[in-house]
């Protein structure tokens, strides 16, 4: 052993102990024996478990990375078919899940006072048996979320085992039954069926959220950027076009949007499909058609055109259309499609989604009057919450007094959990063996990342040794042993199938159908739902960041901003000038919405976004008992709906009803982040038209007349008493496509999880504290009203309008040139050789000069000491530093994802690969409109990509240098 | 003051040292009253202050995007105010202004108290307070240096240097009287005092030695004058944010200083001659020279704003535009307009003698002005910083201030008026050595002016030198 080996060894061995001595956060896992680490768990490094992610029934495949027993952080699992890789921010959020500060520690039982209590798990069996044990003959009831595979077919055999008879809920709050029964008519098979966006060109949406929580958004997003990045790219043509009374952060994406009033969508299809059919004729009841849906016949004629002409998909509306002739919208969507020969091409019944199989509105409508009716004996809840997810009036709660047990087995305090006389929590899905299989061909393999955080237990675990009890055999002693048979092979396969996450195959390819003829709709054509005076139409639209309300208990869904109204914490009332100036409500006053079935109280957000006729309130707010994040912020909609029912599917009304509208003489304005959503002075988000960009291809670079240099280092000429930054060996960089950046706050979320960004609350955002690194600015272009707080002269309210939003990431630049630096007194601040901004935390001591002198206001200040509440805390990166309070804070591209990348290249001897360093926002976006790489490197997708005709520096006109370039919006004439 | 006939000679030097040196024995009620008010309102900050570094900035009304508010605006409201003391003492004694001995005590006293006062404000406003050593360059074994292109660290230099200068032109004016202090002073008092003269004895080689180094200091002195607030006005104008981000800020932040200076030195002066009987020596004539010279300040700071407009109007940059738009008619539009009355409408009073010469007129436009220039700084940190180039982050309203700022506010002004309370009774307030020497001076043109018409009328020899 020679002295340098010495050493290195001595090196490695004092770090590992500094490791250890570094590590100071408490909680009640156990201590791990450093010694004997194993193949999961090696000190210091680490694990990636691949798993599925159950935050919604998308089922994406998860990469949970664990280190030192603590998941810290969740990624796509790229193998996945459904995700590749990519998470949306309620799939980022499901580590705020695991280590929520106000999960179940263990199981609860109604003590003597009623109140719910903790007991063992040796007496919550006891009290599982009893209540199995006394049932009398009566039935058992279960309500639980749609599951496949193992735990669906545990779940019946526990139930045939244990009880006399049995009903089973599949309960799903979006289960899509107009849809299903529409393709049930139209498509011959009662399922949801598969969209392909990417395989379209021309895209009519009738308002299914598909990049929020439509069937599997991320899978959709996807497509999406795909069929976007081909337009670019001038593979197609293709223009995609909103229809529907709310612009939604999907409608937001579309080129047009034509507004129209609740209702009108089923108009516009059928005028649509008569007009795809009439070949450029317009026949005369098509114009009749589009006269009273108010929009203009010739943009219809036109569009119909472009839909016929070639591979197109038509989606139908989304949940938060759900009114009243939910199935007939359904059915001549599916028309239109069919008319132009989409069926089979982009519309595909092959492998219906598991949420198939969710039980009807009317199962749990019926299982809720058996309920009232004394059926049951006990009741069992399994990752349900009907008492919040089913309106007020359909009177889950009440019902469930009827029933003796209600056994719950929710990991969190929900509103269903609080009416529960036992509680056994599950495991959340990041602790738990399972697996889920979205659709045919895809099925996910669930594995628990860590170890489980409370003294919580599998659910599979509990049915299983229950049944034990009771003397029935199902098989195995544990869910994981049930699992693991019900898969067969060999333990190596077994290994390999943890590993790659699941078994994945692509459906056989089905036969196109041939374009049918135009068969006759059901029955006359509505008129549009048109309010009466004093009222407006109800819309009630599901969140991006709640889904349902479920996630309404994760600090990060409640602080990033929500896509389009950029507000947070709190429940807010879109609705339209026009209708504001009708009942005399100004931005921000609080308005009281009542129907026979109750009465909220919101405040008003004035926009054109909506048609004058509604008011869209988004679902998932307004929690009661989900914890200290969601309870009293905002409020449910769901307590305005009437118990009433879609005729043809059975499913719940969620829309069109009409809600008597009062000003209130208060004042609450939602907390909005972004103050202004219209650009002033510089352009800072860009957009070009088709045309635009081939011009300025020619030209070479959107701001180069003829400039001789492109790409990153374009016009970079910098006049400066000081020497320009040197980069000898790396050169980091960012490219931003502006055309596929959807707005979704995946990536946010991701760096927050990744970074350590602390979470200041409704207080700390309302006075303009927020500490998110990188954040989605929403604008509107030039010359259009601006959309959000606005003083427009008269904006539109139905009919056919270019859709002017730009979603614009705006994170630390990076500048080469950079006004923080110069300006820092003590270095705190500095460049790094390689092209980083880099912020030395230790050394700042927060004249916040910086931050002042920071032209994109990126910079981050700790006005206060972070919080993260116990066990939140257990997330925390232990590769970046957690900020105390005084202290200035901002992106670095992921700096401790660049070094260890550089480690890893160099302890293989080798170059740092292109594309081997993804920073974490750019490993969220499901769209890939982030990309990162060394500019140093000519070839690098990076630098290609930012040398391109779109691409522009934020601001530059500052001198600043900007690290990161973006790729203007491209924008459909 | 004028000789007084009737009286010897040697009375009237007498007189002025008695008029000048009894409001030092003058320590009653009222005078411990204020001390104890001023000591309440110190402690009041100090408990501010102590929330604030106990629970974090955010006890302040800071935000994205304005990081710097009242913090910076009082420590350039009061190192504006320290400029007067200078600005009298220096530049006026090279310029041998006749009205300088009447105001420069107190004016250099007040510059001294407000630079200590101002020279809190930086570390208050910090982050991390408890780490501003770091602000200064020491060697250390780390290699850490200070950053010497930040006007931060320049301001360091700047103000620290503007402290040690002023203090020793404030010690060294006082050495003379200091002496007389220390002749008629026992036990403690004495030796303090008596530290403080260093040795004045009043020979006559000392006064050579004396008004050589006191010229050469005011020398010095006097470009301190432009450089302090110049460099001060460099934080803001090398930083690019709109509003900040101007040539004209140097010169326009001096001439706000002095105006500014200039109005706190009425305000100050006029209780003052009011309360200790030195309304002979502070006469209306130089209350009228100052007011004049306020005056002329305050079209000098008017012609900068609308010379600042002007260019923003004319750059048709549209960031600035807007941003001066939001002063304008915007979320701080109540203070900018507070600001343009005060600073620009006030001071047009004193082109009337008859407002010159009324002293509540004089006090009540000095009051105006110093909130006036308050504003104007206010306006101009946190105003510019609400509105830069990003929409998304302007801020949604103006600068909420909360309850720990204004204990700050309050503790600085009751540190001020602690100090210069103090200062009124331990010090002699009015130079009494210059005050003699302007009597002396008066008195010789007088003679002058007798022995060339005697020489004129040629019965009469030219008379001695008086030494």
């Amino acid at each position: 052993m020679n002295r340098r080996h010495f050493l290195k060894v001595a090196g490695v061995s004092t770090a590992a102990a500094a490791a250890q001595g570094c590590s100071t956060r408490r909680g009640p896992d156990k201590v791990i024996a450093y010694p004997a680490s194993s193949e999961t768990n090696k000190p210091g490094i680490s694990t990636e478990f691949a798993t599925v992610c159950r935050e919604c029934p998308a089922g994406c495949g998860l990469i949970a990375i664990a280190r030192d027993g603590r998941a810290i952080k969740v990624d796509g699992n790229p193998d996945h078919p459904i995700n590749a890789g990519k998470l949306c921010l309620r799939g980022q959020s499901s580590l705020q899940g695991l280590y929520n500060p106000d999960r179940l520690r263990g199981p609860l039982a109604r003590d003597e006072h009623g109140r719910l209590a903790p007991i063992s798990w040796e007496e919550a069996e006891k009290r599982l048996d009893a209540s199995l044990g006394s049932l009398n003959g009566k039935s058992v009831a279960w309500i639980g979320q749609v599951e496949t595979g193992a735990f669906d077919r545990l779940t019946d055999a526990w139930l045939a085992a244990v009880a006399p008879s049995s009903t089973r809920i599949r309960y799903e709050t979006y289960a899509y039954e107009p849809l299903r029964a529409a393709a049930g008519a139209m498509l011959g098979q009662a399922v949801i069926p598969r969209f392909r966006i990417d395989e379209a060109r021309t895209l009519i949406c009738f308002g299914a959220d598909f990049l929020e929580t439509w069937l599997s958004n991320v899978e959709y997003a996807r497509q999406f950027g795909e069929w976007r990045r081909a337009r670019t790219e001038g593979k197609h043509h293709g223009r995609y076009v909103f229809i529907g009374p709310r612009l939604s952060l999907t409608g937001a994406n579309a080129d047009e949007w034509i507004a129209v009033r609740p209702g009108a969508e089923e108009i516009v299809a059928r005028a649509l499909s008569l007009l795809a059919a009439a070949k450029g004729r317009v026949p005369a009841e098509a114009a009749s058609l589009a006269e009273s849906a108010g929009v203009p016949v010739e943009t219809l004629s036109r569009l119909a055109r472009e839909f016929a002409s070639g591979p197109s998909l038509a989606l139908p509306p989304g949940s938060a259309q759900d009114g009243p002739r939910a199935v007939a919208v359904h059915e001549a969507v599916l028309r239109l499609n069919q008319a132009v020969g989409n069926v089979g091409r982009t519309v595909l019944v092959d492998a219906p989604h598991a949420l198939s199989t969710a039980s009807r509105h009317q199962e749990t409508m019926s299982l809720v009057s058996d309920m009232r009716e004394g059926k049951f004996g006990a009741l069992f809840v399994h990752r349900a919450n009907p008492v919040y997810a089913l309106p007020p009036s359909a009177g889950f709660a009440e019902a469930l007094k009827s029933v003796p047990e209600v056994i719950s087995f929710s990991s969190y305090p929900d509103e269903t959990t609080a009416l529960a006389t036992l509680v056994l929590p599950d495991h959340t899905p990041l602790e738990s063996w399972g697996e889920y299989s979205p659709r045919s061909g895809v099925n996910g393999l669930m594995q628990p990342a860590v170890a489980p955080v409370f003294d919580t237990r599998a659910t599979g675990d509990v049915l299983l040794a229950s049944a034990a009890r009771a003397g029935h055999n199902l098989g195995a002693a544990e869910f994981r042993e049930y699992l693991r048979k019900e898969h067969g092979g060999d333990d190596a396969a077994w290994a390999a199938l943890l590993q790659l996450g699941g078994a994945f195959s692509e459906p056989a390819p089905t036969p196109a159908r041939a374009a049918a003829p135009l068969s006759a709709p059901s029955g006359p054509a509505p008129v549009p739902v048109a309010p009466a005076d004093g009222r407006l139409v109800l819309h009630i639209y599901p969140s991006l960041h709640f889904y349902d309300g479920r996630t309404a208990n994760r600090p990060w869904a409640q602080e990033i901003p929500d896509p389009m109204a950029k507000a947070v914490w709190g429940s807010w009332a879109e609705i339209h000038p026009d209708a504001a100036k009708r009942f005399g409500v100004q931005d921000g006053d609080v308005m009281a919405l009542e129907t026979a079935a109750g009465r909220i109280e919101a405040p008003a957000l004035l926009t054109d976004r909506v048609v004058s006729g509604v008011v869209a309130i988004q679902r998932g707010q307004g929690h009661t008992n989900l914890g200290r994040f969601a309870d009293g912020i905002g409020v449910n909609p769901l307590a305005l709906l009437p118990a009433v029912v879609e005729p043809a599917s059975g499913a719940l009304v969620v829309s069109g009803g009409d809600v008597a509208v009062r000003k209130l003489a208060v004042r609450r304005p939602p907390v909005v982040l972004q103050t202004s959503m219209k650009q002033v002075g510089a352009a800072i988000a860009r957009a070009v038209t088709v045309a635009q960009l081939a011009w300025t291809r020619r030209k070479g670079g959107l701001n180069g007349e003829g400039g001789e240099e492109e790409g990153p280092l374009r016009g970079r000429k910098n006049p400066s008493l000081y020497a320009n930054a040197q980069h000898p060996k790396h050169h980091w960089g960012m490219a931003i496509d502006l055309d596929t950046c959807l707005g979704c706050n995946a990536c946010v979320a991701s760096c927050y999880a990744e970074n350590n960004v602390p979470v200041v609350g409704r207080e700390g955002c309302s006075r303009g504290r927020e500490m998110s690194w990188l954040r989605i600015e929403n604008y509107t272009e030039e010359g259009a009203s601006g959309l959000l707080r606005i003083q427009a002269k008269k904006p539109a309210d139905t009919g056919p309008r270019t859709n002017l939003t730009r979603f614009f990431p705006m994170l630390c630049q990076q500048c080469d040139n950079a006004p923080c630096e110069y300006v820092c007194p003590v270095d705190a601040t500095v460049h790094s050789s390689e092209g980083l901004n880099m912020q030395v935390y230790n050394r700042c001591v927060g004249t916040r000069y910086c931050s002042n002198n920071c032209p994109y206001k990126v910079r981050r200040f700790n006005f206060f000491p972070p919080a993260f509440e116990p066990p939140l805390d257990q997330q925390l990166n232990p590769e970046v530093t957690v900020r105390s309070k005084g202290v200035m804070e901002k992106c670095t591209f992921c700096i401790q994802r660049i070094e260890a990348g550089k480690v890893q290249a160099k302890a293989e001897g080798r170059p740092v690969r292109d594309g081997e360093i993804r920073t974490a926002c750019q490993n969220a976006c499901p769209t890939d409109a982030i990309v990162f790489g060394d500019l140093k490197d000519e070839n690098s997708r990076a630098a290609q990509l930012a040398k391109g005709a779109r691409g522009y520096g934020a601001l530059e006109e500052l001198n600043t240098l900007p690290n990161v370039t973006y790729l203007a919006r491209v924008r459909a004439e | 003051m004028t000789t007084n006939g009737a009286a010897p000679q040697g009375d009237v030097y007498k007189q002025v040292t008695e008029d000048v040196l009894r409001p030092m024995a003058l320590r009653g009620p009222w005078w411990y009253g204020g001390l104890a008010l001023t000591a309440t309102m110190v402690l009041i900050g100090a408990y501010s202050e102590f929330l604030q570094l106990h629970y974090g900035m955010g006890k302040a009304g800071l935000m994205h995007p304005m990081m710097w508010a009242v913090y910076i605006t009082n420590f350039v409201w009061w190192i504006g105010i320290a400029h007067s003391g200078t600005l009298i003492s220096a530049f006026l004694y090279l310029f041998r202004a006749p009205f300088r001995a009447a105001f420069s005590r107190a004016a250099e006293a007040m510059t001294l108290i407000a630079i200590t006062t101002a020279g809190m404000f930086p570390l208050i406003h910090l982050g991390r307070a408890w780490r501003a050593y770091w602000l200064l360059p020491y060697p250390n074994e780390r290699l850490l240096w200070v950053n010497f292109r930040s006007p931060l660290v320049l301001d360091v230099f700047a103000v620290t240097t503007y402290f040690i200068v002023s203090t020793l032109f404030f010690w060294l004016g006082l050495v003379p009287d200091v002496a007389v202090v220390r002749d008629r002073a026992r036990g403690w008092a004495r030796t303090a005092y008596g530290l403080a003269a260093v040795g004045w004895e009043g020979r006559d080689k000392q006064w050579k030695h004396y008004l050589m180094a006191y010229a050469i200091l005011a020398g010095l002195a006097a470009p301190l004058v432009v450089s302090v607030h110049s460099v001060v006005s460099w934080d803001f104008a090398s930083a690019l944010v709109p509003g900040w981000h101007s040539t004209i800020s140097a010169p326009f932040f001096v001439a706000g200083a002095i105006l500014s200076g200039l109005a706190m030195v009425l305000t100050l002066l006029i209780p003052m001659r009011a309360t200790m009987g030195l309304k002979q020596y502070v006469t209306i004539d130089r209350m009228d020279q100052v007011a004049k010279l306020t005056l002329v300040m305050g079209l000098v700071v008017s012609y900068s704003y609308f010379s600042e407009y002007f260019v923003t109007w004319y750059s048709k940059d549209g960031v600035e535009i807007t941003n001066l738009m939001n002063k304008v008619n915007g979320t701080f539009a109540w203070e900018f307009w507070l600001m343009t009355v005060c600073n620009c409408i006030a001071p047009l009073a004193f082109f009337f003698r008859a407002a010159r010469r009324n002293i509540p007129t004089l006090f009540i436009v000095s009051i105006l002005i110093n909130i006036g220039m308050w504003m104007e700084r206010f306006v101009i940190v946190a105003g510019s910083l609400s509105h830069d180039y990003v929409p998304y982050s302007w801020a949604p309203s103006g600068y909420h201030i909360k309850p720990v700022e204004v204990g700050i506010c309050i503790g600085s002004v009751g540190w001020f008026g602690f100090l210069f309370l103090l200062f009124c009774r331990f010090l002699p307030v009015l130079p009494i050595a210059e005050l003699k020497r302007d009597i002396l001076l008066e008195e010789r043109e007088e003679h002058a002016v007798e022995a060339s018409a005697a020489l004129r009328e040629g019965h009469a020899q030219p008379q001695p030198e008086v030494g």
